[in-house]
């Protein structure tokens, strides 16, 4: 969150996140080179790089792939999604290199465009086994670059939330893409059982994580809810709720965040105002609640963005009875401040 | 998420699911044929059984056979590749180093073994000749 546009809002924790991100890759590139040395010293330079290259991109969008499944089924993962984009950046990199590289190494030496070269080489569009596994990886990396680029402040200011995560929800058939591209590639060329085992056993922890996260959360959905008197809904027991997080509840359309912090508790609209992002998964930091997506930042008790900010969210009044805490799915005017419920003893 | 996202999601997930799983088993079990290389050679007749001559060197071996026809062969194993472009095998009839009034067997300078049968009187031996540049390689008398 930023008054100017800024590519990276730097701060000691993204700096560090970025620097293991770049250690993790060149630990991963002397590896998988040295292996390769190793036991394929035949191995030619250029299909070295391809190689590291392409597994590394893969490893990378697995991994991307896991951590929004995983901080929805265990909140202890939260903290990986907090910086996921600067992961994402990073992978669209090595997939970058990969596909400029080939695309170069194998369709630059003719006489006609490299690209032209690329979509026209192998015209099997017909065929499932020969078909050109190279445009698909092409469109999984043109897809890839949408996203890197719209990960800068100024698109996120300025696409409209449901774009923005249409255009995110892309990265699941980029995945499908690649997948496609490499079984209908590499593997086709070499049918090596490592390459196909590590593959499947990724593409069914990821489809597995997805699937078991989204009927969890479709749960939520339809949950029946314990109203006491004047309209008010349970929510959970106070120690249920941790110091600076907070407890989400759905109660038909208002999906609820109710937040403990400083003895104090407050509620406010789960959807952060800048692109839906689930504020409720989100912690306090400095006084603000941040959103986990892009961290912009809301005060717990009016729900607006501090100044010069503008945004505002709902806020809901919340009752705390023998330990349990309640709320009123009633929401007050955006921007509404509503006095905390205090924490004694 | 809010509610109508995360059922995008699901419904994103059991589709990709389904089709995913799908594309990585039929690629799985469908390959495409392998590119058979046709042997360019025809294949190697069967050897005569009686070696009239037998020489060897560092770089090719020759047998001089016959069957019970009297019909001969030769038999040439080359162990080390003829370093001439396009090389010519020829019979040495004449005792010279040219292709004029010696037998052309065979354009070949690849290590393998290789027979041919023969209907010369008089071989002296076998020479390989590049026509590209006119040089000779290899030239073996049979004694």
């Amino acid at each position: 969150m930023s008054v100017g546009y800024k590519p990276v809002l730097w701060n000691r924790q993204k700096r560090m996140y970025d620097f293991v991100i770049l250690g993790a890759i060149l630990v991963y590139c002397v590896i998988f080179i040295g292996l390769n040395v190793v036991y394929h010293p035949e191995i030619a330079p250029s299909t070295l790089i391809i190689r590291t290259t392409a597994t590394l991109a893969v490893l990378m969008l697995h991994i991307i792939l896991c951590i929004g499944p995983l901080a929805r089924i265990d909140r202890r993962f939260l903290p990986l999604l907090y910086n996921r984009r600067h992961l994402g950046v990073s992978m669209f990199l090595v997939a970058a290199f990969h596909g400029i590289f080939s695309l170069f190494w194998f369709h630059g030496s003719g006489n006609v465009n490299p690209l032209f070269s690329l979509f026209t080489s192998n015209l099997q569009y017909h065929s499932f086994v020969d078909f050109p596994f190279q445009t698909l990886g092409f469109v999984a990396l043109l897809i890839l670059f949408m996203m890197a680029a719209s990960s800068h402040d100024f698109w996120l200011k300025n696409l409209d939330p449901k774009v923005w995560k249409t255009l995110h929800m892309l990265v699941y058939w980029a995945y499908a893409l690649v997948i496609m591209h490499v079984m209908l590639g590499a593997y086709q060329m070499e049918q090596s059982p490592v390459l196909s085992s590590m593959l499947g056993v990724g593409l069914m922890v990821i489809i597995t994580l997805h699937l078991v996260a989204g009927f969890k959360e479709g749960r939520k959905d339809h949950q029946r809810h314990q109203f006491i008197e004047n309209g008010f809904v349970k929510v959970a027991a106070l120690d249920e709720i941790p110091e600076n997080r907070a407890k989400i509840v759905h109660i038909g359309k208002e999906s609820i965040a109710v937040f403990k912090y400083d003895h104090k508790l407050s509620a406010i609209s789960n959807i952060c105002k800048h692109q839906n992002g689930p504020l409720g998964e989100g912690k306090i930091v400095d006084g603000c609640i941040t959103c986990p997506w892009h961290g912009y930042q809301y005060l717990p008790h009016n729900g607006s963005s501090p100044p010069p900010f503008t945004e505002k969210v709902a806020t809901y009044q919340v009752l705390l009875i023998d330990q349990v805490v309640y709320v009123d799915p009633k929401p007050f005017p955006e921007g509404t401040a509503v006095e905390p419920v205090m924490i004694y003893g | 998420m809010i509610s109508s996202l995360r059922k995008r999601h699901r419904i994103h997930w059991v589709a990709l699911g389904i089709l995913l799983s799908v594309g990585f088993v039929a690629a799985l079990r469908v390959h495409p044929p392998k590119p058979v290389q046709e042997s360019i050679l025809s294949e190697l007749p069967e050897a005569y059984p009686t070696i009239l001559k037998e020489v060897e060197n560092e770089n090719l071996k020759i047998n001089l056979r016959e069957d019970k026809q009297n019909r001969h062969q030769l038999e040439l194993l080359l162990k080390k590749p003829v370093k001439l472009p396009a090389p010519l095998l020829y019979l040495n009839i004449t005792g010279e180093l040219n292709p004029q009034g010696n037998t052309l067997l065979a354009p070949l300078g690849a290590v393998g073994l290789y027979r041919f049968q023969i209907f010369d009187e008089n071989i002296q031996g076998i020479f390989f000749y590049s026509p590209l540049n006119g040089k000779t390689a290899y030239p073996t008398k049979l004694k």
